[in-house]
């Protein structure tokens, strides 16, 4: 488990972020126990761990959505207090607004900066193309297919170009085929902004295609379990790393992890 | 423990009964103050309340209520059996369906009231016509809510039941019946505010007897207190009336408890 | 699968509206000639009809109407300009909800009609006091839907807008929370007008100063039947027609809706 040195430069950055919640009948639940966690600039990292243990509430936690109880987030520096594009979000649900046009989506962020129209238009356009989406400008988000609804998604946020994107098991909603093939897009673009990624997903497989590092988390109250480092050479070819050597010892690694996780779930690991 | 449960349990309490403490003080204030106009327009509560106990004594008011409850109750039980019987039969049979589609759709957004008129020559100015009222008030919310949730019958439960061996007569009792009571209890629960509104307007507009009556004429004689009895005395049969309800559905609906509000 | 689905040989046959609706009109024709209905009580159709006609020449009837339809105008927008507010910030403000929520329940089975009198009583018989009761009268569906409505806002809409530079409460609120709500507040809208013109034209058969319903009172009075029905059926279009103008302007505008209004 490595914790940052200080003086080192990273994009995002979670010290001791601790997070408890109080259910309905009064019962305090640990859902994160200091955790510390941070990317570098144009890494694309992954947070994998057992259903509930709380990888979102992390996230929502660097996005400045939710506030930590205790610990801090700092994205370039600076601690976060709350949202803004600087850390852009993409969800499951797509979380499109329903009554805007695809080009209305994607041009939300910007209208938002000032940019003046024909600009707007143009950028977003740009950003479109880029999730391969020219063409359906016009059409509102309930005539589109899962798969496109998040490009959509992919697209808008990325049009405000964030320092950070962040993205809760996005593909999770979608079918085994478009996840793939959304995948693959997901790192064609990556790779072309290289922007900063914090990924969260419970899919190994994906985690390891896409990841240059996966943070290993453990049932609530959740901690750091391990922090592994993806050496697979890029760029990777999704159905040739399935043939080599180190994926298969990754993803064993990966699932004895959480294995060990998942038993240790029955009936020992639930808080008070 | 029990300390959370007796705070959780005051908690509602006060809720249910912040909304009276509320109005009550507002109304004392505002007489008091002469806000809304003087003593003889807006009596206070006290005021009003001697009134109610005059006309209570002497037997006036308990007569009146009983009218129009009366007319309520008959208003409503019609409805309820008129409205879930074609509404089971609209929800289910599609030819029927077809054929008063327009029939309803065009009597559904008609103000019933607009009725009224042509009901007091037909039914006089009786009992009958406010009934009537209160009726067609009531039948829609009924009929609607029926069709509705007889019509969305899962055809897959239906076919189970057949595969267990239901004959086919008793299908529409064991399986229909049951399955549409939801819809139905949620349009009885609009229908029985409709039947009060419906025989209360009534009895105002053109009677001889009731709540309603009792209001129109004691404003034409300007006992104005009396008209303030009247209003309240409708409210809390309408508050009764609407927790009588919701209670026989908690009882015969146990599985299904849908909460209209919150 | 439900009922809808049922195969094609036993889809109804298309002409059966029509059926319906020509028993209806045939049995209405004939009922009263044929005696099986007083003719005094309920006149045959045709007569109606005609009836009806000569209202449309009759410049009064218009004059009413139009009174009456701007009474209802007037209440049923302060209506909405209160309620949707109100129960849009309801749905987002626990508080808030807590404070009005108990009101409302209260005050439902309470048939507001009841008020007609009163306000009468405060406000003399005027418009403000058939306005007055209008708000009253379609309050609460419009809360009630504007409330339901913000509160089935998924909340990663209100994160998405805020990651991507939508700062302030008031923002928010205008750009998401509001458009996000709005197939709900149509749906309590529509009811909202049907009680709306109940409303009204209670209050104008109870105190009959001005307006269509003391103008059908009238005839009621003279003993005119067929136009008392003229007039009954001309007021039940005219609701018809407004709630279907209503449900074609509401599927236009909300294209990019998902259910039903």
């Amino acid at each position: 488990m490595t914790v940052a040195a200080p003086g080192v430069d990273f994009k995002l950055q979670a010290r001791d972020v601790r997070k408890t919640f109080v259910t309905r009948g009064g019962k305090q639940v640990v859902a994160l126990d200091g955790i510390d966690v941070h990317a570098r600039p144009g890494e694309f990292v992954s947070l994998v761990g057992p259903s509930g243990c709380g990888k979102s509430t992390l996230l929502y936690i660097l996005g400045g959505f939710v506030r930590p109880d205790g610990g801090s987030v700092a994205c370039d520096g600076a601690v976060v207090r709350g949202p803004g594009p600087e850390r852009g979000i993409v969800f499951q649900e797509f979380a499109l607004f329903p009554w805007k046009t695809v080009l209305g989506n994607v041009e939300y962020g910007l209208i938002e900066r000032g940019v003046p129209p024909a600009e707007r238009r143009e950028r977003a356009r740009r950003y479109l193309a880029m999730v391969n989406l020219a063409g359906i400008e016009g059409s509102y988000p309930k005539e589109l297919s899962g798969g496109m609804k998040q490009r959509v998604a992919i697209a808008r946020t990325l049009a405000v170009e964030p320092d950070v994107l962040l993205m809760d098991e996005p593909f999770g909603a979608l079918d085994a085929q478009t996840r793939a093939m959304l995948q693959v897009e997901l790192m064609r673009i990556w790779e072309s902004t290289r922007t900063t990624i914090v990924f969260v997903t419970h899919a190994l497989d994906e985690a390891i295609f896409l990841s240059d590092r996966i943070y290993v988390f453990s049932q609530r109250p959740a901690r750091v379990k391990a922090v592994i480092d993806v050496d697979i050479e890029r760029p990777r070819d999704r159905e040739a790393m399935l043939d080599d050597p180190a994926y298969a010892t990754l993803h064993h690694r990966l699932a004895q992890l959480l294995r060990s996780e998942e038993s240790a779930d029955d009936g020992s690991g639930r808080a008070g | 423990m029990s300390l959370a449960l007796a705070r959780a349990g005051g908690w509602r309490i006060a809720a249910a009964v912040y909304p009276f403490v509320l109005v009550l003080l507002v109304w004392w204030q505002c007489s008091a103050h002469g806000l809304l106009g003087n003593a003889f327009v807006f009596p206070s509560p006290a005021r009003v309340w001697d009134s109610a106990t005059v006309m209570f004594a002497d037997g006036t008011l308990a007569a009146q209520t009983l009218v129009t409850l009366g007319r309520v109750l008959a208003a409503f039980a019609i409805a309820f059996v008129a409205g879930a019987a074609i509404g089971i039969l609209v929800g289910r049979i599609a030819s029927v369906r077809a054929a008063l589609r327009p029939l309803i759709a065009f009597l559904f957004p008609t103000p019933k009231i607009a009725l009224y008129p042509a009901m007091l020559i037909l039914l006089g100015l009786g009992t009958q016509s406010k009934i009537g009222l209160g009726v067609a008030e009531a039948i829609f919310p009924i009929l609607l809510g029926t069709a509705a949730a007889a019509s969305q019958v899962e055809t897959r439960l239906l076919w189970s039941a057949r595969a267990l061996g239901t004959p086919e007569s008793r299908l529409l009792w064991r399986i229909v019946l049951p399955a549409a009571l939801g819809g139905l209890m949620t349009g009885a629960r609009i229908a029985l505010v409709g039947a009060l509104i419906g025989v209360f307007l009534g009895e105002m507009i053109a009677g001889a007897d009731g709540l309603g009556h009792m209001m129109a004429v004691s404003y034409r004689t300007l006992r104005t207190a009396d008209m303030y009895v009247a209003v309240v005395t409708i409210s809390v049969v309408g508050l009764c009336l609407d927790r009588a309800f919701l209670f026989a559905r908690e009882r015969l609906l146990g599985w299904s408890a849908e909460s209209d509000f919150a | 699968m439900t009922a809808a689905d049922a195969p094609a040989e036993s889809r109804p046959n298309p002409l059966l509206p029509f059926t319906g609706i020509a028993i209806v009109l045939l049995v209405w024709e004939f009922s009263p000639r044929l005696g099986l209905v007083s003719s005094g009580s309920v006149p045959p159709f045709s007569d109606v009809v005609v009836a009806a006609f000569g209202l449309f020449a009759d410049r009064d009837f218009w004059g009413n109407l139009a009174v009456s339809a701007g009474r209802w105008a007037v209440g049923l927008i302060l209506a909405i300009a209160i309620g949707v507010p109100l129960g849009v910030a309801m749905g987002r403000n626990r508080v808030l909800f807590a404070l009005v929520d108990p009101l409302l329940t209260m005050s439902y089975p309470v048939p507001k009609a009841a008020l007609i009198l009163i306000f009468v009583l405060w406000w003399g018989a005027g418009d403000l006091s058939r306005i007055a009761i209008i708000i009253m009268g379609c309050l609460i569906p419009i809360v009630i839907s504007s409330y339901h409505g913000s509160r089935a806002i998924d909340n990663r809409l209100v994160w998405s807008a805020r990651a991507l530079g939508t700062r302030s409460s008031a923002a928010l609120f205008a750009k998401i929370v509001f458009p996000a709500a709005l197939p709900q507040i149509c749906a309590g809208l529509r009811l909202a007008i049907a009680i709306s013109i109940f409303t009204l034209l209670a209050s104008e058969l109870l105190i009959r100063q001005s307006g269509i319903g003391s103008y059908m009172f009238t005839f009621l009075d003279d003993g005119q039947t067929p136009q008392v029905w003229a007039c009954a059926a001309l007021l039940a279009t005219i609701a018809f027609l407004l709630d279907l103008g209503y449900v074609r302007i509401v599927h236009a505008s909300l294209r990019w809706f998902e259910g039903d209004v």
